[in-house]
């Protein structure tokens, strides 16, 4: 998987104080839902989308979803 | 084969739990759903690729299910074999899956009068693929010129684009292998063999 | 969309009809197609073309009377191009074997053709490869008939027995020396006496349609029903038979759908407006040489319509013309199931109707697409991201903190409402602070003021449902005012109240302007020239247009008019959103538009001015001319970002309040707002994103008070998340030592986070 970027991101939750570890996480959009490895955090849940993943793979999904 | 080189299917069979096509298990069993095969009916994967459909025909339905595939498949019940040539006596199975074949073959009449010829009158056939969703009437008119009547189709195209959108959120090129072309749709048919 | 309507509009696209030469042509020869291959040298492929309709081209290439070149619209500039001519060089140049014929398989019918002439032949050669067993009876001893007297040197014996071999390949059977009695052939299932000039009138009376006589199973036709030989029209006889005895045959109707049969009136319209007069190069003895085939092919016009996709680079950047769009349009709709492909073209067209105006149809690609996208939304199939960013701006403009309706200072409703948009708020608020001082010092003490959006971006989304609330909300405030007459000042309000409220009175800004004394009157003439671009929703405000004009030349301007102005004006890419659903054919649409002159343009709607200013063009607003001393900076300001607009109609709207009514504005959001900060760089990225200031306050709002946040211990900097509406929004930030934040990035995404919560 092409997480290389996002397994170095050096985000911790503020409010548990605890890093981020590599997750399965659902993505859903126009009623289709997706597995992907996220960073989370293990106790509170928040997720992090990295700007690539969101401007581009991200994009390029819903793109395809929406039929353009 | 959707996607071309090694690599891509191996994404490709991780993504979709090994089944490597549209709509993974689901499509098949909306199928199977549709027929009614008897308990313990003989049934073909044709182009079985690792074999993992038929492994769940097996074990989801009951099926005394087993498949060909042109490339060299591990042990029985696979064969090698060119699903123009099928080693089966004529008229011997309740049913023949094709999934995500047919598209690629350059004579897709012939290997549809071959799987007329394995199946006992009213056996199934079933088959999921690649089409052009302008031109979806070439299908149905082979089928019925190769002596099927279509008891169901349905455009899955949801289940195509849902596949791409997943190999582009892993960051795998969906253009060369999905979109070919605007038009580029998937179907699910179910038809069953005619008297004569 | 109904199937019958769909047929409406697609039959006013004439791109697809056949052009003049070939609708004349009595068997339809593709010359268009023809000439295209001969001008680029290809003799093969001509040839290849001709044989799909010519049974014996060389016989007709030389000796073809041509009733197509009389309508050949070459023949206004320079003369119609010679069109047998061609046909000869290419079956006399190309190297190409003789054709493999394909004959279907053998039908146990029997046909009698009775006459060799060239309609009797075709007749043989049509039926015959339709798998008829045909016999052809000629009286005299060799076939042809009148073509062997009318070929002269062209045509010599030997080419002509070459080219009629073909029959002979395919299994005519021919008897020569045979007086057949069409009467008397009890052999044959179907008979065509096809006599030639010399034949008689004995079989009449013949349906002119399917040549069909009163007795069973004989049709006639050929020379025998003209006066004077036609070779083109006998082949088109012999066609004709053979399609009638072919359905005589197989027992199905004679008469149904023949009316595309022979010569025709062409409804494709080709401009001619820029062809410049080429004459034909002249012709060696024997015809053209292969040089001369290619230069008298290559003045063929290549007749086309094309006029909407001429003008419009959306038509033109699908690669296809209308005709093909309507029918992908209405596939698109007609879908229930499953997927659709189309919504690009959908969304992406201005709305403008421009096509409508230059198409001699008068088809308006705009109303199709508007019905599309209102289908789309019933449908529920309309994808989120196309019209969002635009709506949420209008509801905006429309919210507490930007809109307004005030009276004139002093009273309770005004005879005049000032209604200047909600882009020209959003793009110079100080002149709409000026418009309105001046309106009341120079037009009328009782005029209100207006702040606020029309509704144009619902109607061009295709919400009909936020169209209606807005219009609603509109008519609840302009009733309170007392029902004043509207002024406006953006063409794009002028059309929205005109069409859905026409019961508001309304008059343009221009022409009040011009006529109140209030612009000068004959100021010095300057140097400085200005190109004037009519907005598309004025298109069709002849008034309007002339105003402007009388007003730019009072200033002492020199206007030069742009190819495409006025009626024909283009769209800018705002209109109908498309800027929002196709970045990509928004900035050709603009590039295209800026270019047309190298001077200055002047315009009186914000957004046009705006989006020419994002691309470097020089544009200048109407209200420049008043209120700016330095006109030359005014047309190089930049255009406000969609931050800075929202908070350009804030301010206007607390300035307003503040100096008219003495109001101050409280605003509940104000309260609690945190400071930050964005650096211009990274303000340049977020207007790229469409990521407004607002959404990062909100984002970091949210983080703040929540405690949900991450943190990078190693640089201290925060990134936190929010979902606003259908859209996640990330922001990067930093606090400053002074207690604010510092933004050092942002993106956003669409799809959904499913936080799989682990308790």
């Amino acid at each position: 998987m092409t997480l290389d970027s996002a397994n170095k991101a050096p985000w911790h939750c503020a409010a548990c104080g605890i890093p981020l570890e590599k997750a399965k996480v659902q993505i859903a959009y126009l009623g289709s839902a997706f597995p992907v490895d996220l960073l989370r955090c293990s106790r509170c849940g928040i997720v992090f989308i990295p700007e690539e993943l969101a401007l581009t793979r991200m994009a390029e999904a819903e793109k395809i979803l929406e039929d353009k | 084969m959707l996607y071309s080189t090694a690599a891509g299917q191996r994404h490709l069979c991780a993504m979709t739990g090994g089944i490597m096509r549209p709509g993974g298990f689901s499509l098949t069993d909306r199928a199977i759903a549709s027929c009614s095969f008897p308990a313990k009916g003989r049934v073909l994967d044709a182009g079985c690729g690792t074999g993992i459909v038929v492994e769940h025909l097996r074990s989801h339905h009951g099926l005394l299910a087993c498949g060909i595939d042109i490339a060299t498949c591990a042990s029985r019940p696979f064969a090698q074999a060119s699903v123009y040539s099928l080693p089966v006596k004529t008229g011997a199975l309740n049913g023949v899956l094709c999934e995500c074949v047919l598209s690629l073959l350059p004579d897709a009449g012939r290997a549809l009068r071959e799987f007329g010829r394995v199946l006992a009158v009213d056996g199934y056939l079933i088959l999921s693929d690649l089409y052009d969703r302008e031109q979806q009437g070439c299908m149905r008119e082979l089928l019925q010129c190769c002596g099927f009547s279509i008891i169901l189709w349905e455009d899955h195209t949801k289940a195509l684009r849902e596949l791409g959108a997943l190999m582009a959120l892993q960051g795998l090129d969906h253009t060369t292998c999905l979109e070919t072309k605007k038009s580029t749709g998937y179907y699910l048919a179910v038809a069953r063999k005619d008297t004569c | 969309m109904e199937q019958e309507k769909l047929r409406r509009l697609e039959e006013k696209c004439i791109q697809d009809c056949a052009p003049p030469c070939t609708a004349a042509c009595p068997v339809h020869v593709d010359v268009r197609s023809l000439t295209g291959h001969i001008a680029r040298g290809d003799f093969s492929a001509a040839l290849k073309l001709l044989r799909k309709t010519l049974p014996f081209p060389t016989i007709i290439g030389s000796i073809c009377d041509q009733p197509c070149r009389s309508h050949c619209n070459r023949s206004l500039a320079g003369g119609s191009i010679e069109i047998a001519a061609l046909e000869r060089a290419c079956a006399f140049t190309a190297d190409t074997p003789a054709p493999k014929i394909l004959v279907l398989p053998a039908r146990d019918k029997r046909v009698a053709i009775v006459g060799g002439g060239l309609g009797g032949l075709t007749a043989a050669f049509d039926l015959r490869k339709k798998g008829y067993a045909v016999t052809v009876f000629e009286a005299a001893g060799s076939l042809g008939g009148s073509i062997r007297k009318v070929g002269g040197e062209r045509l010599t014996p030997e080419c002509i027995e070459g080219e009629l071999a073909v029959l002979e390949a395919i299994g005519v059977e021919v008897e020569l020396h045979t007086k057949a009695d069409v009467f008397n052939l009890p052999d044959f299932d179907a008979v065509f006496a096809a006599p030639g000039a010399a034949g008689g009138s004995q079989y009449l009376p013949v349906d002119p349609i399917t040549y069909a006589t009163a007795r069973e199973g004989l049709f006639a036709g050929g020379s025998l029903l003209r006066d004077a030989y036609s070779p083109i029209l006998s082949v088109a006889d012999g066609r004709r038979a053979a399609i009638s005895i072919d359905r005589y045959l197989q027992n199905v109707s004679l008469t149904a759908s023949r009316a595309g049969e022979g010569s025709l009136q062409s409804c494709l319209y080709t401009n001619m407006g820029s062809v410049k007069p080429a004459i034909a190069p002249p012709r060696s003895p024997n015809g053209f040489t292969i040089q001369e085939a290619v230069q008298e092919a290559d003045r063929c016009l290549q007749c086309e319509c094309l006029e909407c996709v001429k003008v419009c680079r959306y038509l033109e950047a699908f690669g296809s013309y209308p005709k093909k769009y309507i029918r992908e349009t209405y596939n698109n709709l007609s879908i229930v199931m499953g997927v659709r492909q189309s919504n690009a073209l959908i969304n992406s067209c201005s709305l403008c109707g421009l096509c409508a105006e230059v198409c001699p149809k008068g088809l308006d690609m705009g109303s199709v697409m508007s019905d599309a996208r209102r289908i789309m939304i019933g449908q529920k199939r309309m994808p989120p991201s196309a019209h969002d960013f635009a709506l949420r701006d209008m509801l905006f403009a429309n919210s507490d903190a930007s809109a307004l309706c005030i009276p004139a200072p002093g009273k309770d409703s005004c005879e005049y409402l000032f209604f200047p948009g909600c882009q020209l708020s959003a793009s110079a608020p100080e002149h709409v602070e000026k418009t309105y001082a001046l309106l009341r010092d120079t037009f009328s003490a009782d005029v209100g003021l207006m702040l606020g959006c029309c509704g144009a971006p619902a109607d061009w989304a295709g919400r009909d449902d936020l169209l209606k609330q807005v219009l609603d909300d509109f008519s609840v405030q302009h009733r309170r005012m007392g029902s004043p007459r509207l002024i406006l000042a953006c063409p794009s309000c002028s059309r929205v109240f005109r069409r859905y409220l026409p019961e508001v009175e309304t008059v343009s800004l221009w022409e009040v302007l011009e006529k109140s004394g209030a612009a000068p009157v004959a100021a010095p003439a300057r140097e400085h020239v200005l190109s004037i671009h009519d907005p598309c929703s004025a298109r069709n405000d002849g008034r309007l247009h002339e105003s402007v004009r009388i007003i730019v030349t009072n200033f002492g301007y020199t206007i030069k008019e742009l190819p495409l102005s006025r009626q024909k004006t283009t769209c800018c890419s705002y209109g109908g959103l498309m800027w929002f659903a196709n970045a990509k054919v928004a900035r050709e649409v603009i590039d295209r538009r800026i270019r047309e002159s190298g001077d200055d343009y002047l315009t009186y709607c914000s957004m046009c001015r705006d989006l020419f200013a994002s691309q470097g063009k020089r544009c200048l607003h109407l209200l420049d001319l008043l209120f700016e001393n330095d006109v030359s900076s005014s047309s190089s300001r930049a255009c406000p970002g969609w931050s800075q607009r929202r908070e350009n109609r804030v301010q206007l709207k607390r300035r307003i309040l503040t100096k008219l009514t003495g109001e101050v504005m409280t605003d509940d959001a104000c309260e609690h707002q945190q400071e930050f900060f964005i650096a211009a760089d990274v303000q340049a990225v977020l207007e790229q994103r469409f990521i407004l200031a607002e959404d990062i306050r909100q984002v970091i709002a949210q983080a703040e008070q929540t405690g949900r946040k991450l943190v990078n211990p190693e640089t201290g900097s925060t990134l936190a998340y929010h979902k606003l509406g259908c859209v996640t929004y990330w922001v990067e930030y930093s606090s400053t030592p002074g207690g604010a934040f510092s933004i050092n990035n942002a993106y956003s995404h669409r799809m959904e986070i499913i936080e799989g919560v682990k308790s």
